[in-house]
């Protein structure tokens, strides 16, 4: 009794092969009468006419449908990126832009002092003297082309506190800024300097402070303003004004090598 | 024969999670653009014209290269001042590999105390910068510069090589 393969669809007998289909390797179940071999008829029992062959075949799997949540997900899934395409770059444009705006800080406004006079700094009035200056030729460390430069500055104590502000420092040479050296720079070679050094920060706070203030500029530069920057903060701590005063400097030889 | 596919619903699942794990990957993207704008807000930098003359190679530079001097005059309205440094600005041609240009500068590297130019908060510097371009990568001669703020940059201008 032949069966039909579920694989390929072929027909074999299961009798041959213990089931195995000899054209694609597929196991099918058959029934047991299929599993049996066929004796081999005598010559004169014959059926003249043999009825035709009843064939049997396994039943086909349950065929799948496509699920209706796995459809509902994958539309809510591309609808969640398309979502996102859209708005993320909306979004960074627009908070772009009202930011850099926020942000922005406008012109400075520039004032003018003189060396080795007294002059009001930041808004609560701060008094301000900027003292000698001098070129630096021997201090070592210094990147090749450039030179250092110091200039002594004394503040006055100022009544109270102000916090709505901030303060920094630079040394125009030509018409480039360059900003000062903190005192962990200097401490890290020249720790003798560094005692003697005034740090930049101290301008913003309220008590009395002295010392140098050290910068590392061209060597090329011939002319040399000294700019105290005075930052009005807003509520949200951002910079809203920037005023700079500026004392132009008269720049003499000096050593470190006696300190 | 017999030769339907038995499997039709995996293949939906299969295209949901796809769907899905898109999602969630532009979630991030687009997360991490909207904290590089909150990063990027204290930037706000301007540059006028900008004008490009080719020099020679410079002693500290490599003659595998050409060079050229980019001057513009920078405007910064940031919250913080501008490093005037080659790094801190980026040249990208137009046409050609984008790494094919770059700002050089010379580097002591035995200095402990280099020089730090800076523009302050509301102020206006004239800049002067070397630009290493490698000639067999550049097509056209068109480069955007912008300024590098870790957050995708901000466009200064564009400069066309002589």
């Amino acid at each position: 009794m032949n069966i039909l393969c579920s694989n390929c669809g072929l027909r074999y007998d299961p009798a041959v092969n213990n089931g195995i289909c000899p054209h694609c390797g597929r196991y099918n179940e058959a029934p047991p009468e299929a599993r049996q071999a066929a004796a081999a008829p005598a010559y004169d029992e014959l059926p003249p006419d043999p009825a035709p062959e009843e064939l049997w075949a396994p039943p086909a799997p349950p065929r799948r449908r496509v699920s209706r949540a796995a459809l509902v997900l994958l539309g809510i899934f591309l609808l969640a990126f398309a979502a996102e395409c859209v708005a993320f770059p909306l979004v960074s444009s627009g908070s772009r832009a009202v930011q850099a705006q926020a942000a922005y800080v406008p012109d400075a406004v520039r004032e003018a002092a003189a060396q080795n006079e007294a002059f009001a700094f930041g808004p609560g009035g701060r008094q301000v003297t900027v003292g000698a200056a001098q070129r630096l030729t021997d201090l070592r460390g210094v990147e090749q082309g450039a030179v250092a430069v110091r200039v002594w500055c004394e503040t006055k104590k100022m009544d109270g506190y102000q916090s709505a502000w901030a303060t920094d420092l630079f040394l125009q040479a030509g018409e480039i800024y360059y900003p000062a050296l903190q005192i962990y720079d200097l401490e890290s070679f020249y720790p003798e300097l560094a005692a003697g050094a005034m740090d930049p920060y101290d301008l913003q706070g309220s008590a009395m402070s002295e010392g140098w203030l050290y910068f590392v500029v061209p060597g090329e530069a011939a002319k040399y303003t000294l700019w105290f920057q005075s930052q009005a903060l807003d509520r949200n701590y951002d910079v809203s004004e920037v005023t700079m005063t500026g004392v132009p400097l008269a720049v003499e030889e000096g050593s470190v090598s006696g300190e | 024969m017999n030769r339907q596919n038995t499997r039709p619903g995996y293949l939906v699942w299969a295209l949901a999670a796809l769907a899905l794990a898109a999602a969630v990957a532009r979630f991030a993207v687009g997360m991490r653009q909207l904290d590089d704008v909150r990063y990027a807000a204290d930037w706000n930098v301007s540059a006028g014209e900008m004008t490009v003359q080719a020099i020679d190679t410079p002693e500290w530079g490599d003659s595998f290269y050409d060079y050229y001097q980019v001057s513009f005059e920078l405007t910064n309205h940031s919250q913080r001042p501008v490093d005037l440094e080659e790094y801190a600005f980026t040249a990208t041609p137009e046409k050609g590999d984008k790494w094919s240009a770059r700002f050089d500068a010379p580097w002591d590297s035995e200095a402990a105390y280099a020089l730090r130019p800076q523009v302050p908060q509301g102020c206006t510097v004239p800049v002067s910068l070397t630009l290493r371009v490698d000639p067999e990568e550049v097509d056209g001669g068109a480069l955007d510069v912008a300024f590098e703020d870790y957050a995708g940059g901000i466009p200064l201008g564009r400069i066309t090589l002589p």
